[in-house]
């Protein structure tokens, strides 16, 4: 509060010394509605959260779907695979975000693989995070294969001028290899998606997977 | 305006620019903290462990907690007798418990904890200041400090969302 006084107090002293700059007293306004916004804790979520206002027209973006899709990887061969649902085409902060999670994975020793969702899976998961479909089995796709984590990426907010903004981060279901229940289910509220930095969300996740290991 | 007049309001406004400039004052959820009503809903008002640890996570966020207990709350969200699990509730059942707590300010964000660590389970219902609402389930997991502690950073993130003072 002192400094926004302070700026207040200068920007009303120059303009008082100067008769020919009307608009100086408007201008601190900018900086004070930024100040007071900030709705999380830290000041890396500050800057997560302005990093996403990258909005992104979406062009960019097309073929990321094909080319996560293109091969058929061994899901099996892996300790974790990230099953990533989305309803709309990552933005580029969505896909550095997940980026970051599997690459500190590998970096923590946690065999992990990021896939899109099928559309059975997706349609699974989307049940689930729902809060609907418990009784509906995993997909045989992933089945066989070591800790599922699905990971839902929520709609963007639409802005003006077509332009796109994520909303965050919009909750995980894991399951344990052969589980047909899972050990874990986070279900966010698109109006609550996690905005928080990379740097809280991958450990998060990490000690997500690590809950699966045996104790 | 003349140069006598100048001269001084123009070191005036460089004093209280370096000031500005200088002052600690960090842009942040800060000026006023979040107001947060924390349930624990465990069966018969048993005080586990984790629920310590997650009460005291929050504790030292900026955060004011305030206190009720789970019957009464379950009774404010009229689910006394239907046994709906809390990751079922919805963002609008809590509105009666909000107005029962006496406080300064309106309660931003209110957490119920149903953690059950006998039971390798807990259940955590966050509504947060955006009203948008996060359920988290664990089942057939150790809930020792570590996954405390986990639990309590999601709430810690989610508490805040939404929350401008």
């Amino acid at each position: 509060m002192h400094r926004l006084l302070a700026i207040c107090i200068t920007a009303t002293l120059l303009g008082c010394g100067s008769t020919d700059a009307p608009a100086a007293s408007a201008e601190p306004e900018a900086p004070l509605a930024e100040a007071v916004e900030p709705a999380a804790p830290t000041d890396g979520v500050d800057d997560a959260i302005d990093e996403d206002e990258d909005e992104d027209d979406g062009g960019d973006d097309e073929g990321t779907e094909d080319e996560a899709t293109a091969t058929a990887p061994d899901l099996g061969a892996h300790e974790v695979v990230l099953v990533v649902v989305h309803d709309d085409p990552l933005l580029r902060s969505e896909e550095r975000l997940l980026d970051v999670v599997a690459e500190r994975m590998q970096m923590r020793r946690i065999d992990a693989i990021r896939r899109e969702a099928t559309d059975e899976e997706a349609s699974f998961a989307r049940t689930r995070f729902a809060g609907e479909g418990r009784e509906s089995a995993l997909p045989s796709s992933l089945t066989e294969v070591g800790t599922v984590v699905f990971v839902r990426i929520p709609p963007n907010r639409e802005l003006d001028r077509g332009q796109r903004a994520t909303r965050g981060f919009g909750g995980v279901i894991a399951f344990r290899r052969g589980e047909r229940e899972p050990y874990a289910e986070l279900r966010i509220d698109d109006d609550a998606a996690w905005r928080g930095a990379d740097e809280q969300l991958w450990p998060w996740l990490i000690s997500l997977v690590r809950a699966a290991r045996p104790s | 305006m003349t140069e006598t007049c100048r001269a001084p309001l123009l070191i005036a406004s460089g004093i209280l620019a370096t000031l500005a400039l200088a002052s600690p004052f960090v842009a942040r959820a800060g000026d006023r903290k979040l107001e947060v009503l924390l349930v624990n809903m465990a069966p018969a008002s048993a005080q586990p462990d984790c629920m310590r640890d997650i009460t005291r996570i929050l504790r030292h966020e900026d955060t004011t907690l305030h206190r009720i207990g789970g019957d009464r709350t379950r009774e404010l969200a009229g689910h006394e007798d239907d046994g709906l699990p809390i990751t079922e509730w919805r963002a609008d059942d809590l509105d009666a418990a909000t107005r029962v707590v006496r406080t300064e300010t309106p309660i931003d964000t209110i957490v119920l904890v149903d953690c059950r660590p006998e039971e390798g389970r807990a259940d955590v219902w966050v509504r947060a200041p955006s009203r948008g609402v996060s359920r988290l389930s664990l089942r057939n997991t150790a809930i020792d400090t570590e996954r405390a502690e986990w639990i309590a950073r999601m709430v810690v993130m989610q508490a805040f969302v939404g929350f401008s003072p």
